[in-house]
């Protein structure tokens, strides 16, 4: 039934990740629920976003995808394939990480040239002799003049060191990159070039991206779709321009309702989200989200949602489905 | 990752071929060797290292008498700046068996040196492993480093130097091994947390996701990075192995007689010290001096290393 296009790029099946948590001295450890059963595809070629709030999972899923966290639970696929079958240097050779903060994802030590060709050097792509012409062409690539490739990490700006990290990520041509806040650490005036350049490299070279972020504006601009994480779960996915126009999930509604405007009349939006993150080693009972919720209802403290799927979208909340269907139409 | 001031010149936008012709920062070197140049104590530490270096290495070259040998007949010589009891033969005089002290005194930079060399190496290399790998790997391994450090603590150092003189019997090798197997501590616990600073940085992250082997990203990856802290702990230690070796020479459990120490110099004038007191005052101030120097050059490389590459 499924056609080779059919099959992702990069698919979770029902990841989780825990961490057991030292809660002091002498009271034991806890379990931390970083990822809770997290099932997304990124389709080969397109641009999947991935948004929440600050230590909702994101970046842990992130390294369970890299390989560089081994999940709790669940199952990573590269091309349907699981990710047990596949050692770490050929999990690196299809995936490929950038970092948020350029200033601590470049060694201070190393030459732009040193680290650009390390993936080259580490896998022995080619011959020896080829290296530095490839780095070069990834230089030209990512638009920094070829004569960085002699100088330190120090002497670049923040932009250009982020455009070294891309080069470092794509010499491989990998066909993912996850893309982990590749802006929130730049000027902004550098941000849109960043953007644009892994929009460039994303049409020239093929690639499939997974943008983390907390920027929805980032997330509207390069996804096809986008996934809503909140305390370690997907609650919504939908394709991009269904989830901006019509957000089903009150944590997705409270999302963009919390988006600054430029207009000061209006002054600082209230997106409901009153209380504090809920900490995740003690989340609440049921839906984790109802103590937040603006539509909490007395079945959302008792029991978690289920997942809807709707026309590809899916969403989890016990306002959509059979247990909520009267109070969505109402 | 603040930039210093002076060089925020790149507020506007830049297109690609802006970028082109932005002025790029001197590179790390470059400000390197300005700092250095900028600091004093980092120079004069260095220019007294080097010197004292090059005197133990050509000691056989600048010694005007052999340092061994004994001559009855004058003992006690006054050095230059008496006017009685001074012969030219011994320009700093000589120790109670007529042992010209100038040239035990340029011999014995040899056997500071060397100690504080050698068992600073040899403490090193066992605190970087300690503490490098507690650091990277955490967990059960940090904590039995943990105890390694904290028995290591709980031995005093000379006690444990006298036993082991009792035992092996004094020696240049004991004591180096004495020293060398105990100044580790410092070492292992300053590694342990700048390498567990580095583990969490993004560029370890970066080389993990392309595949390289623990190893590599241990030797190559990080170990450039806690250098320049190396080398200060180095200075430091070997500094204090200097002044331990004095001190067990001293005492009678370090370098025996006739080896010209500066520690054992100051034990065999001890008795002199009333009448004869620049017999004291030479070693101890070429202690002095030495330890000095090696603080100052410490010193200074913290000074001039710091931030690097930031």
């Amino acid at each position: 039934m499924s056609t080779p296009e059919d099959v992702p790029a990069l698919e979770t099946v029902d990841v989780s990740c825990v961490f057991q948590v030292n809660q002091g001295f002498m009271r034991g450890r806890r379990p931390l629920r970083a990822v809770n059963g997290v099932s997304l595809r990124v389709p080969r070629g397109k641009v999947v976003g991935l948004v929440g709030e600050s230590g909702c999972g994101k970046t842990t899923l992130a390294q369970i995808l890299l390989g560089l966290l081994r999940p709790t639970a669940g199952d990573v696929r590269y091309d349907g394939v699981s990710a047990s079958t596949f050692g770490r240097r050929d999990v690196a050779r299809r995936i490929q990480p950038i970092f948020q903060d350029p200033y601590s994802s470049l060694n201070p030590t190393k030459t732009i040239r040193s680290i650009v060709s390390l993936p080259l050097r580490i896998h022995r792509v080619g011959e020896p002799s080829e290296w530095d012409d490839r780095v070069m062409q990834m230089l030209d690539m990512v638009g920094l003049p070829r004569r960085v490739a002699g100088s330190y990490p120090s002497q670049l700006s923040g932009g250009q060191r982020q455009r070294v990290a891309v080069a470092r990520a794509l010499i491989m041509r990998p066909e993912v990159v996850i893309c982990d806040e590749p802006t929130s650490a730049l000027d902004v005036s550098v941000q849109s070039q960043i953007l644009n350049l892994l929009q460039d490299l994303k049409d020239e070279l093929g690639l499939t991206y997974l943008l983390i972020s907390h920027n929805l504006a980032v997330v509207e601009h390069m996804a096809d779709r986008v996934a809503v994480m909140y305390l370690g779960r997907i609650v919504e996915e939908a394709d991009t321009e269904t989830l901006f126009s019509n957000p089903r999930h009150p944590y997705t509604r409270a999302l963009l309702e919390s988006v600054l405007t430029p207009d000061p009349r209006l002054g600082v939006p209230d997106s409901h989200l009153g209380t504090v993150f809920p900490n995740p080693i003690d989340p609440p009972s049921g839906c984790t989200f109802h103590p937040r919720c603006v539509d909490c209802m007395d079945v959302c403290k008792a029991s978690a949602p289920t997942t809807t799927v709707e026309a590809g979208n899916r969403v989890e909340c016990h306002l959509y489905g059979g247990d909520g269907k009267s109070r969505a139409a109402a | 990752m603040s930039q210093p001031a002076g060089t925020a010149g790149r507020l506007p936008p830049l297109s690609a071929s802006e970028i082109l012709d932005e002025v790029l920062e001197p590179s790390p070197f470059v400000k390197l060797r300005r700092r250095i140049f900028r600091n004093y104590s980092f120079l004069i530490g260095t220019v007294i290292i080097l010197a004292i270096l090059g005197v133990a290495l050509a000691a056989p070259l600048l010694a005007p008498h052999d340092p061994y040998e004994q001559d009855l007949s004058a003992r006690l010589h006054n050095p230059f700046w008496h006017e009685k009891k001074f012969d030219e033969e011994h320009l700093l005089g000589t120790d109670k068996v007529g042992r010209d002290y100038l040239s035990r005194l340029i011999y014995g930079s040899q056997v500071s040196l060397l100690i504080g060399f050698t068992s600073m190496l040899i403490s090193g290399f066992i605190g970087t492993a300690l503490g490098v790998s507690a650091g990277y790997f955490g967990g059960r391994v940090d904590m039995v480093v943990n105890f390694i450090i904290n028995t290591r603590l709980a031995m005093p150092v000379f006690l444990v130097a006298m036993s082991a003189v009792v035992v092996f019997g004094a020696s240049l090798t004991v004591v180096i091994l004495v020293l060398g197997l105990f100044l580790w501590d410092r070492f292992a616990v300053v590694m342990r947390s700048i390498t567990m600073q580095a583990r969490d940085l993004d560029y370890v992250n970066a080389a993990r996701a392309l595949g390289c082997s623990t190893p590599y990203i241990i030797v190559r990856e990080i170990f450039p990075n806690v250098l320049s802290s190396l080398t200060v702990i180095a200075t430091v230690e070997m500094a204090n192995a200097i002044l331990l070796e004095a001190a067990l020479s001293f005492l009678g459990f370090g370098v025996q007689a006739p080896t010209p120490s500066w520690g054992l110099m100051l034990n065999e004038a001890r008795e002199y010290m009333f009448f004869s007191p620049w017999l004291l005052a030479l070693p101890g101030a070429c202690l002095f001096v030495l330890v000095l120097a090696i603080n100052l050059f410490g010193d200074g490389l913290r000074d001039v290393t710091r931030d690097q590459g930031r």
